[in-house]
């Protein structure tokens, strides 16, 4: 691609017209007088993406995002302003659309390409890798209204990428199907981006976005509020956030999200639950499709070796994470975070960031994590531990230590971390008149305004 | 206007950029409208063929309809008054059922399909323009029945022998595709300015099914004008029918299928009704285009 621009939005506005009644539309036309009220969608939004770059969106429910990428996917149409794109244009705005619950899966992949633009040939070419990708497996010759939920979405995302695109827009899709598939899709967006694709990727996960994007964009209230460096838009929007809703942060929905793929992960241990005491035989390992999970974590004395619950204040305390793997993964992270108990991560550390290669062949490992010298004060903490693949990008399982763990400290500290300092001192020398009269001056205290007390 | 006219002109290039979407749409509709059924694909010709059956029983047998003066069914060679009744009325119904069939259909078709209209980038008036299709894909099907019926009866039914004496009646049949095109072109545009106007006032599709109800009863699909004119004081009944788009269309459809000698085929209606069939269809195509940036916002 030659363009120096693969996607250019320019002045790009959109104004909703609000009727209260259907006939006021009408009305408006024969009357020519002013019947609605105008709702704004986006005001005045301009930026440019280079060819090969990711561009994250964040923002709030309802802040103008959506309608963003809807007007660039050209679904629905600017009020003012206009955009230009090069190259062939993918939209994932909502998985599964236009699937036909009548049709088979495999009839819904050829429906589904041409749907969105793609010459038939072009489609059933594809078809055998799609059915791979989706793992649909025997389902996919059913009608897809017996399929579940997560199996739609599973074969609507492995519909809209299969096609290679040159820039791929996706809304809010990475929540797709059981962690496994869920792990795939972030694979497979993470290659369009290693692959020199342009993609402009809408999401609520923070940690997505700043590990996608280079750049992003905060919208609000239709408005772009920051363009930057992903790092930095993520931070302001966060704090923003927190400050809005200071419980039910952002963090607070990817704690739900956790929460989900804990559930989901539960429900597949269920389905295969390790035989305990039988450890020869295949018998006791579990399937090769089941995921990696974390079996315990807990706190530990470095010195003694015993299970605590509290740390102390400049002291060495282990965070030991078991996991259980079961096969061979090209790289794993294993971390831990620090979290206070309004959900703000303190500190995050991950293997991989450390630069500490982790055991990640089958089998199970055990983990220790020193952390030297806590500079935590006295405070209650909630411990979270990591399992997440070798990007640290998506979250195979995580924990939260049971009990929340205590700081002690002894001596007596204000703030929320100690920070390592030493105190000096050392004598000024006592000004002259004159400098004190200048001093007086810069301090907006002249002879003007009446001598200080004691210098008349 | 203008461009009414220059977006209708690229309607073609529309519509077989996108062939494709359009064949998957139609085949999607007709797996659809049979799904769950057990004699499944069989029933786009089950369908025609039993109405067929009925009407000609109904008009002939029960009804004893005449539809001819005496002395034209005294006259020699002269077909049976059952068949003439068969013929009269499968040659209305089949194109009127088109008719009502697509524009009911074209009227939600917008409003249905949301979910492709919010999250899709294609042309929509693929969405009229399929709807349609499926309706004349069926009266494909039940003219593939009549004209071989109406090919046997006037070969070997008519008194002139042999059959070769009476190939003449089929002489019009040649001009089938005329009557079939232009009622798709003035269907499809009708069906786009329903569909488009329904975005934004729904009552449309609640007036629709009555409206062609209404429609119906002045066109003649069960009657011959002739014969209505001839039975009511009021001229203008029978000069208002005329005005009836519908009145001319009927009058093509017939004009292929002749029973009597000396019909000449209707070129004064093909002329009414194909122009007003092309002005229909770049003024439905026109609003449609115009309007549908605004859909997604609608439904």
């Amino acid at each position: 691609m030659a363009a120096e621009f693969a996607l250019r939005a320019d002045h790009l506005t959109k104004t909703y017209r609000l009727y209260d009644r259907p006939f006021d539309r009408v009305k408006e036309v024969v009357l020519r007088k002013k019947l609605h009220r105008e709702v704004r969608g986006l005001v005045d939004v301009s930026f440019a993406v280079k060819p090969g770059s990711t561009l994250g969106i964040v923002g709030s429910n309802g802040a103008g995002k959506s309608t963003l990428l809807k007007v660039l996917a050209g679904t629905t149409l600017q009020s003012s302003g206009e955009f230009e794109m090069h190259g062939r244009v993918a939209s994932l705005l909502e998985l599964g659309t236009g699937f036909y619950p009548g049709f088979t899966g495999r009839q819904n992949i050829v429906l589904n390409g041409i749907v969105n633009g793609y010459p038939r040939a072009e489609i059933e070419a594809k078809v055998d890798g799609i059915v791979e990708f989706s793992e649909l497996g025997k389902f996919i010759d059913q009608p897809i209204r017996t399929y579940s939920s997560g199996m739609i979405m599973r074969l609507g995302f492995s519909v809209a990428t299969a096609i290679d695109p040159d820039v791929l827009i996706i809304d809010e899709i990475l929540a797709v199907g059981d962690l496994h598939f869920q792990k795939r899709c972030v694979d497979r967006i993470v290659s369009f981006k290693e692959r020199g694709k342009t993609i402009l990727f809408c999401s609520h996960s923070m940690f997505h976005v700043e590990e996608i994007c280079e750049r992003a964009l905060w919208i609000k209230d239709g408005r772009i509020e920051m363009d930057g460096p992903s790092r930095d838009v993520v931070l302001a929007y966060s704090n923003y956030e927190r400050g809005r809703r200071s419980t039910h942060s952002v963090i607070g929905r990817a704690e739900g999200y956790e929460t989900m793929r804990a559930e989901s992960l539960a429900r597949q241990a269920g389905e295969a639950p390790p035989a305990p005491g039988a450890s020869d035989g295949d018998e006791s390992l579990p399937p090769p499709d089941a995921m990696p999970v974390i079996l315990a974590s807990r706190l530990r004395d470095p010195h003694t070796g015993v299970v605590v619950q509290r740390a102390q204040l400049l002291k060495d305390v282990v965070v030991e994470i078991d996991y259980e793997l079961p096969q061979d993964l090209p790289g794993i992270t294993v971390g831990c975070s620090i979290d206070r108990l309004d959900q703000i991560m303190i500190c995050g550390i991950g293997s991989t960031l450390s630069g500490f290669k982790a055991p990640c062949q089958r089998g199970r490992w055990r983990v220790q994590i020193t952390l030297q010298r806590l500079p935590l004060l006295a405070a209650e903490y909630s411990l979270r531990t990591y399992l997440t693949d070798e990007r640290a990008l998506h979250v195979y399982h995580s924990q939260s230590l049971g009990t929340r763990f205590e700081i002690a400290q002894h001596e007596r500290r204000v703030g929320m971390i100690h920070v390592d300092h030493t105190f000096t001192s050392e004598p000024l020398p006592w000004p002259t008149r004159a400098e004190r009269a200048a001093e007086l001056k810069a301090m907006g205290l002249d002879a003007a305004s009446g001598p200080p007390p004691g210098m008349a | 206007m203008p461009s009414f006219l220059s977006s209708a002109l690229r309607f073609p290039s529309v519509a077989a950029r996108h062939a494709d979407l359009l064949r998957a749409f139609v085949r999607r509709d007709l797996a659809a409208r049979y799904e769950g059924s057990l004699l499944g694909k069989l029933w786009p010709l089950l369908h025609p063929a039993l109405l067929l059956a009925v009407y000609g029983l109904v008009f002939s047998k029960l009804l004893g309809v005449k539809l001819r003066s005496d002395e034209a069914a005294a006259l020699p060679g002269a077909i049976g008054d059952g068949w003439v009744a068969t013929i009269f009325m499968a040659s209305g119904i089949l194109p009127w059922i088109c008719t009502v069939d697509a524009l009911n259909r074209c009227t939600p078709v917008v409003v249905e399909n949301n979910n492709l209209i919010k999250k899709v980038a294609f042309p929509s008036e693929l969405l009229p323009t399929y709807t349609t299709l499926v309706s004349f894909f069926q009266l494909l099907i039940g003219l593939a029945l009549l004209v071989p019926l109406y090919a046997c009866v006037m070969l070997f039914a008519s008194g002139g022998t042999p059959a070769a004496d009476n190939v003449h009646w089929l002489r019009n049949l040649v001009w089938l595709p005329l009557p079939i095109v232009l009622q798709w072109l003035f269907v499809t545009g009708l069906g786009m300015l329903l569909a488009a106007v329904n975005v934004f006032m729904r009552d449309v599709g609640q007036v629709i099914p009555l409206a062609t109800l209404v429609w119906m009863f002045f066109t003649p699909v069960f009657y011959k004008l002739e014969g209505l004119a001839k039975k009511t004081e009021e001229e203008w009944v029978a000069s208002a029918i005329q005005w009836n788009p519908l009145y001319h269309l009927m009058a093509l459809y017939r004009g292929c299928f002749p029973y009597e000698p000396g019909v000449e085929f209707p070129w004064r209606s093909a002329a009414i009704f194909a122009a007003i069939a092309l002005a229909t269809f770049v003024v439905g195509h026109g609003c449609f285009h115009r309007w549908k940036g605004h859909f997604a916002d609608e439904v």
